[in-house]
């Protein structure tokens, strides 16, 4: 069996444009075919990788894109509050005259930043700490580490990020911090499961192979399939951690007012409801457009890296 | 000779809807069988054995179609042709005039369900077929009756068994117990034992031979074993590809097979006495959705003609009770 | 259900496991807790208070302690029943949580069976009717719903069904001019029912059934999917189709034969669903001005009230452990392969 972890490798690499400038040999690129064939094959994964990519692209250039870029941060016009959504200000403005169109659009910024610096983090961290446990057992490093992992999963996840967060100062890098803590276990335990039952059959059915190339087929055996594993799990939770940090800021637990996280608008527009009904709804919509989005990638990738089952 | 049939199926098309497009799985296949007679039905896997049973009860899938030809499909059952008739009459059938042993026994008995709920159900809707309401003691004596009948002991501790805790013979026995709860008239078995080991097999096999004997019931038994059909049953029909291609008394039948499917599928049958293992049939079971034109033997048969490949062979008479559906008879 | 030895032993493998976890949870939530910035005792007592009020509460509160003597104070006060006292109502805090839990307690059941009643409802016909319209839609709403976060159903859900078409009102649990049902449990609708009150009794469902729904929306949406995919997968069965074959009525098949086998899936995962409306909860009591256990939790967080944020976090992390210990319980019981195959271990 091919090593998986090239196939991922490759993808990884196409995404940031370096294929073109790599020579990939025909059955590796037969490889990226059949992979995409099965992502693409759900019409819903495409819709999801298409608005996924509006909306980063939308993030990334929202100064430029956005009708009124500086109505994100402090900023007051009396004179055009509470406007319903016109020509002028399509989602209408709140009642500090800000428009809200420009801060869902900056608001997207906020969500996709937390997802990303949330991952990134906690998806290396977290399996390291899974490989550790796992290679280690039996020792007090895999006791400690499990035992870490088990209390941290006492709590459900939103609980727990709302109970960190609320011992912190409310804003964006302590919310981040908290759903990081939140989150870590959960790959943790996923790793620790791979790796331990992988070991297990490897050392059952050759136990007269054990020598000192043991560790690295350990190794080579465990990573095709954890990493794997890991990314599926990783795509399928951007949605969910911003669904998190969202409900955070909501709460009054990370962003705070005037930051134009979509959270804290609905949580602001709420407060004029239903008079000012836009102020909470657009932003609302949004946040269920980007989770929407995100989950649907998320399926497709896993459809991707989903063996085939005849 | 002419006594009228208890079961005839007439030019039985069936075809499927499925993403490929349509399975013409059955392309007219003709049975027939009489009050009281053992039939037994042999074929490849995929033939559209199970198929033509399911018709029979009318337990197709909702993606099955009955397309239009001439002469009509029919499946006439004591005269009426079940494919027609209001759904409360096949019901009526299936709960007390045929009923079919299914091929896997474990698949066919609901894991979360006690055998005695589920035996009990049967027997409960088969009594009220008759217009019988019915106690829950007396579903249970008659329950346990039908398990002493398939030779199990301790009737009352398999009634408060899960399918789980039974063997593989013990749930096949309960199988056959739940349909003669229901056959009245006739019993499909759908080649009972091929999932349980040898000696299983043969004991199902003699206990159905003893009930059919006993109670008078029409028989068609499918199955591959032809050792089986051959100590059972008193005419043999030969399917393939949707069709029946050859149909004799068993003595004739596998004294000298006649249509060229038969002869090889009756000399692909490994002996005890010797003579090494034979070649079996060359080639493949034709995809049904794209079926070979005219005889769908023709692209295995070494005996094809221009004729084979163009028109379907009728079912020539080719001796006492004997038909074969091949050019070679004409 | 057979009470063996083993099972003993199972279930006390399991609690240990559990009452490990929370001991350690503890632990974490009080060092969390205490590194508090910000003075708590100030947040108490006010601005203005004066230093002698301060230092005594301090002395009170151990905080000038080294923080291992602050955990023994506090595990020992636990142990003789005590949960501390809350900074903001001025009363102990298992007081507190004592009566503010039956309305979540309510909340959390009516969510619960409306969650398994309409996940299997949708499922069964999507599975039934595959890939027809109403699968669609179903399909449809089962990624929707996964995806719209609590707090924004819930904002939206009030400005659509209560402001805008008046179909449910805005909050509270009943009408101002409903007069309360007879104490028995505190649930309202349990009680008005018990009472024989029934105009009580609907206008308490009435006022629960948003935040019931909002509570469990990413529940409904998970479980139909699961549901869908179980009959359908189960409808194919041979076992299906042998009953049918025995003459047995397609109804008496289906929501018998069918439905028991496909629901032990949904079954498991109402156990986890549980555990997301645990959290959802804090978010739906609050847009809902639901006074619940969680909404006092919620208001403790903010507040920094510690000993109430102590209490709350141990209480949600037992609920967790115990829920999850019973639904495996549930699942072994539904599915007789499971109970055996772990007897015959």
């Amino acid at each position: 069996m091919e090593c998986v972890w090239n196939k991922e490798a490759v993808m990884i690499l196409s995404r940031s444009g370096f294929l073109s400038k790599l020579r990939i040999a025909p059955d590796r690129e037969q490889n990226l075919k059949k992979m995409w064939y099965k992502f693409a094959r759900n019409p819903l994964s495409r819709a999801g990788l298409i608005i996924s990519a509006a909306v980063v692209l939308v993030a990334i250039l929202a100064p430029f894109i956005a009708p009124y870029p500086k109505h994100a941060g402090y900023f007051t016009d009396f004179g055009e509050q509470s406007r319903p959504p016109s020509l002028e200000h399509l989602f209408g403005t709140d009642n500090l005259g800000r428009d809200v169109l420009s801060r869902c659009i900056f608001g997207f910024r906020y969500s996709l930043m937390m997802a990303a610096v949330v991952l990134i983090t906690v998806v290396p961290a977290g399996s390291l700490a899974g490989v550790f446990a796992g290679f280690y057992v039996g020792t007090p490093v895999e006791a400690l580490i499990m035992r870490l992992t088990d209390i941290f999963l006492a709590l459900p996840p939103l609980v727990l990020a709302m109970a960190v967060a609320s011992v912190l100062e409310p804003n964006v890098f302590n919310a981040m911090l908290a759903i990081c803590l939140t989150w870590w276990p959960w790959y943790s335990r996923l790793v620790y499961g791979q790796a331990t039952s992988v070991k297990n059959e490897f050392f059952i059915q050759s136990a007269e192979v054990i020598g000192a190339s043991s560790v690295r087929i350990v190794f080579s055996e465990m990573l095709p399939n954890l990493l794997s594993i890991v990314l599926t799990k990783a795509s399928l939770d951007i949605g969910t951690v911003i669904l998190i940090g969202a409900s955070l800021s909501f709460v009054g637990l990370g962003a705070q007012p005037p930051t134009p996280d979509l959270g804290t608008m609905v949580a602001d527009g709420a407060k004029y409801l239903p008079e000012l009904w836009w102020t909470a709804a657009f932003p609302a919509l949004c946040i269920t457009l980007v989770i929407l989005a995100f989950n649907l990638l998320g399926d497709g990738i896993r459809d991707m890296f989903a063996t085939e089952v005849i | 000779m002419d006594v009228k049939p208890l079961l005839n199926v007439e030019n039985l098309h069936v075809y499927f809807k499925v993403y490929e497009g349509i399975l013409r799985v059955l392309e007219g296949v003709n049975l027939e069988v009489r009050p009281g007679e053992k039939v037994g039905l042999i074929g490849e896997a995929g033939c559209g054995k199970t198929t033509t049973m399911k018709s029979i009860l009318r337990i197709l899938e909702t993606n099955a179609i009955l397309p239009d030809v001439n002469p009509a499909s029919r499946v006439l059952f004591e005269g009426e042709d079940i494919l027609k008739i209001e759904e409360e009459k096949v019901q009526g059938i299936r709960r007390g005039k045929i009923s079919m042993i299914f091929q896997d026994p474990t698949a066919a008995l609901n894991p979360v369900f006690k055998i005695g709920t589920q035996l009990g159900d049967v027997i409960r809707y088969a009594r009220l077929a008759r217009g019988q309401s019915i106690s829950k003691n007396e579903i249970r004596s008659i329950a346990i009756d039908a398990l002493k009948e398939v030779a199990l002991a301790d009737p009352d501790r398999i009634l408060e068994s899960y399918p789980v805790m039974l063997s593989g013979g013990m749930r096949q026995r309960v199988c056959i117990a739940m349909a003669l709860v229901c056959a009245g008239k006739m019993l499909i078995a759908d080649e009972p034992g091929t999932s349980l080991d040898v000696t299983i097999q043969d004991q199902v096999l003699r206990l159905l031979g003893n009930l059919v004997k006993e109670r008078g019931t029409s028989i068609i038994l499918i199955s591959h074993a032809l050792g089986a059909v051959r100590g059972l049953v008193d005419r043999v029909y030969t399917m393939y590809a949707g069709y029946m291609v050859e149909v004799a008394k068993t003595e004739d039948f596998f004294r000298k097979q006649l249509h060229p499917y038969s002869i090889c599928l009756v000399a692909a049958n490994p002996k005890m006495t010797g003579g090494g293992i034979p070649d079996g049939v060359p080639g493949r079971i034709p995809s049904y959705v794209d079926p070979p034109s005219g005889c769908r033997f023709h692209p295995r048969c070494e005996h094809a003609m221009q004729v084979c490949r163009t028109t379907r062979p009728e079912f020539y008479d080719a001796g006492s009770q004997h038909k074969v559906a091949c050019y070679l008879y004409r | 259900m057979n009470i063996t030895r083993t099972t003993i032993v199972d279930f006390i493998r399991r609690s240990s496991a559990s009452a490990i976890s929370l001991v350690g949870l503890s632990v974490l939530i009080f060092l969390i807790a205490r590194i508090l910035p910000g003075d708590p005792v100030i947040m108490a007592l006010g601005e203005r208070a004066p230093i002698w009020a301060i230092e005594r509460m301090r002395a009170q509160l151990h905080l000038n302690e080294p923080i291992y003597m602050q955990y023994y104070y506090w595990l020992r006060d636990v142990l003789s029943g005590s949960l501390g006292e809350s900074l903001v109502t001025k009363r102990e805090v298992w007081v507190d949580i004592t009566m503010y839990f039956p309305a979540t307690l309510e909340l959390i059941l009516w969510s619960m069976w409306l969650n398994v009643l309409l996940a299997m409802t949708f499922g069964l016909i999507g599975g039934l009717r595959q890939n027809s319209w109403i699968d669609n839609l179903l399909r449809l709403f089962s990624y929707v719903g996964v995806s719209v976060p609590v707090f924004a159903f819930g904002v939206m859900a009030i400005l659509l069904f209560c402001w805008t078409l008046h179909v449910f009102p805005v909050m509270g649990r009943l009408s101002p001019t409903t007069m309360l049902p007879p104490r028995v449990t505190g649930m309202y609708t349990f009680d008005a029912l018990v009472s024989g009150d029934f105009s009580a009794f609907l206008d308490a469902a009435w006022h629960i059934v948003l935040p019931a729904l909002a509570t469990v929306l990413a529940g409904i949406a998970q479980g139909q999917r699961v549901m869908r995919s179980s009959v359908v997968e189960n409808s194919r069965k041979d076992y299906i189709l042998h009953s049918l074959a025995h003459g047995i009525p397609r109804r008496v098949v289906v929501f018998k034969y069918l439905l028991k086998p496909s629901i032990i899936p949904l079954v498991s995962l109402t156990g986890m669903s549980f555990a997301m409306a645990l959290s959802s909860l804090f978010i739906v009591e609050s847009i809902f001005v639901w006074p619940g256990f969680a909404y006092y939790g919620m208001q403790s967080f903010l507040n920094k009230d510690l000993n109430a944020i102590v209490g709350v976090i141990m209480m949600i992390g037992l609920t967790y452990a115990i829920s999850n210990m019973v639904v495996d319980y549930v699942v072994g019981w539904l599915d007789p392969r499971t109970r055996i195959m772990r007897r015959s271990k």
